[in-house]
């Protein structure tokens, strides 16, 4: 009986011991961290003013070898366009486009003109694409997405997915808009 | 060492105060609502004090056991071990000696002389006991006998009464004697004095060992409080245990309040990564703004409650340390120095206000 007195007493000691120091290490307080490519303050911090052209997600980590992965492509903050010239450059010993799709972007009652190219053997992606509504000179604002690749991955290795500064928005008169950022996608394949 | 205690009995007597508040009013000396509200105060300064103070135990004084061939100082000796064993058990409120003596000398009475049921019954009455614990030790041929008995004050009447004849070295009487005490309190003796009895051996596990500084430092260490507790000073041993559970309920709560805010910062967060939406993205970015905010504020919570709860522990370790193991009469120690108990000899309340002059 004793015995299981002094047991209880010592291990109701630890306990409140390892109770107190375990509260006192459990509240560590992470750093704030926000990383969203389509957040126009993010996109400052790395160096990409808007208008510009950026991937999201614009990072994929763990990514193993022969899977896919889906980037869409966004225009952000971008003001009245109609239509677009996106040039996209991948490294084709890494990666290979599997598919191309419209986003929503230049959705009107009509469906948008969509055009791409996929000039494997350089490594570059083309794509064509412009808005379509009854009225021809209505623009799009804002961010939105204009294209979504699936990529399959092919080697292990980190690789960059990149806007070329061949890309170009116009609005309706087709004139240029200005794009004072080009974004940045990273694939780490594993 | 301890020294005298001047005890200064102030007899509130109800009609009395009635008189004076009623005189009072009608000179409009006090208004009535002054009254209240002096009456309030002193019930919220005092309530806490006198609860405290309570003590719903019987009172009892023990006489020094005569002695029937033994001597009379051995007698005293088994006398005050008896007192001691009573005091520990803890059943009955024991008058501790030195004061017995002061009123009995008070009024000329002559302890030693007290044998007959009508002197134990008087004195009883002197010392405002309800009852009265008498006894005698005696030899006959190579055998102690030990008669003792618990009366009531009030009635004369035998409440307990016991006894034990025992063969052995006098010295055997001691844990006798403590069997006793408990026995006469109305409880069990505790196994360690049964074991002795049994086995006549105070070995290494059953001897009393000596309370020391250095215990009660190294219970506090692991425990608040328990060094304190071990210390007999149970009130700082609640206080320490009560302050560290409290900061510990604090720390417990900002943790919590931590955990939640933690968690709903990483679902917002998860949320805002995924977000596409420029107008959700800004949302879900202001409320994991203020989740890691909330967050912050209670981890900084619970780590100042945390440095206040390690503190409020060393300084209870020290104060185990400083004052040590409680010496003396552990009964008149404990005590409060106001008491407030009601005399239903004289059908007053009496309140008792002891200051110690030195110790």
């Amino acid at each position: 009986m004793t015995d299981i007195r002094r047991y209880t007493l010592h291990v109701l000691r630890g306990g409140f011991v390892v109770l107190l120091f375990g509260l006192l290490l459990s509240c560590e307080v992470p750093t704030e961290a926000y990383d969203n490519p389509l957040d126009e303050e993010v996109a400052a911090e790395k160096g990409i003013d808007t208008p510009a052209l950026v991937f999201f997600p614009d990072k994929f980590d763990g990514v193993t070898a022969g899977s896919s992965v889906s980037v869409q492509l966004y225009a952000l903050e971008v003001p009245g366009v109609t239509g677009a010239y996106i040039q996209v450059a991948y490294d084709k010993s890494k990666v290979s486009i599997s598919s191309v799709n419209a986003g929503d972007f230049f959705s009107a009652s009509d469906d948008p003109v969509f055009i791409y190219e996929d000039n494997s053997d350089d490594g570059f992606l083309n794509i064509y694409t412009s808005y379509l509504g009854s009225d021809s000179s209505a623009t799009v604002s804002g961010t939105g997405n204009m294209a979504t690749l699936v990529l399959s991955t092919i080697t292990a290795g980190e690789t960059t997915i990149n806007y070329t500064s061949e890309s170009e928005l116009v609005d309706a008169q087709d004139n240029p808009v200005v794009l004072n950022g080009l974004g940045e996608g990273i694939i780490d394949v594993q | 060492m301890r020294g005298n205690a001047v005890v200064l009995p102030m007899f509130v007597h109800h009609n009395f105060y009635q008189r004076r508040m009623r005189y009072c009013m009608t000179k409009k000396i006090i208004s009535k609502h002054m009254i209240l509200k002096l009456a309030s105060l002193m019930w919220v300064l005092f309530l806490p004090l006198i609860l405290y103070g309570q003590d719903t135990r019987e009172t009892v004084a023990i006489l020094d056991f005569e002695g029937r061939g033994i001597s009379q100082l051995e007698a005293q000796t088994l006398t005050d071990r008896f007192r001691t064993a009573l005091a520990s058990a803890g059943a009955l409120r024991l008058v501790e000696r030195q004061m017995m003596e002061e009123v009995l000398q008070e009024q000329g009475f002559q302890q030693t002389g007290c044998t007959s049921d009508e002197c134990a019954v008087e004195v009883g009455q002197l010392l405002g006991v309800q009852n009265m614990i008498g006894g005698a030790i005696g030899k006959v041929g190579e055998t102690f006998t030990i008669d003792m008995r618990m009366f009531s004050v009030q009635t004369g009447e035998n409440i307990r009464t016991k006894n034990v004849s025992y063969g052995g070295a006098v010295d055997g009487l001691i844990t006798e004697i403590e069997i006793l005490a408990y026995q006469i309190s109305g409880l069990e003796a505790t196994d360690e004095l049964l074991e002795i009895r049994k086995t006549g051996i105070i070995g290494p596990g059953l001897a009393v060992k000596p309370k020391t500084r250095f215990g009660a430092m190294m219970r506090s260490m692991f425990i608040p409080g328990a060094g304190q507790f071990y210390s007999e000073r149970k009130l700082w041993g609640y206080t320490w245990l009560l302050s560290e559970i409290a900061i510990g309920g604090g720390i417990a709560f900002f943790g919590t309040e931590y955990q939640t805010a933690y968690d709903e910062y990483n679902s917002t967060v998860d949320l805002y990564t995924n977000e596409t939406d420029v107008d959700m993205i800004r949302e879900y970015k202001d409320q994991a703004h203020v989740h890691h905010e909330n967050m912050d504020n209670a981890a900084t919570m619970a780590e100042t409650l945390a440095y206040a709860a390690a503190g409020v522990w060393a300084t209870n370790v020290l104060h185990a340390l400083i004052t040590g193991p409680k010496t003396g009469d552990k009964t008149s120690a404990r005590e409060l120095p106001i008491r407030l108990a009601y005399d239903p000899g004289s059908g007053a309340t009496m309140m008792k206000l002891s200051i110690p002059l030195r110790r």
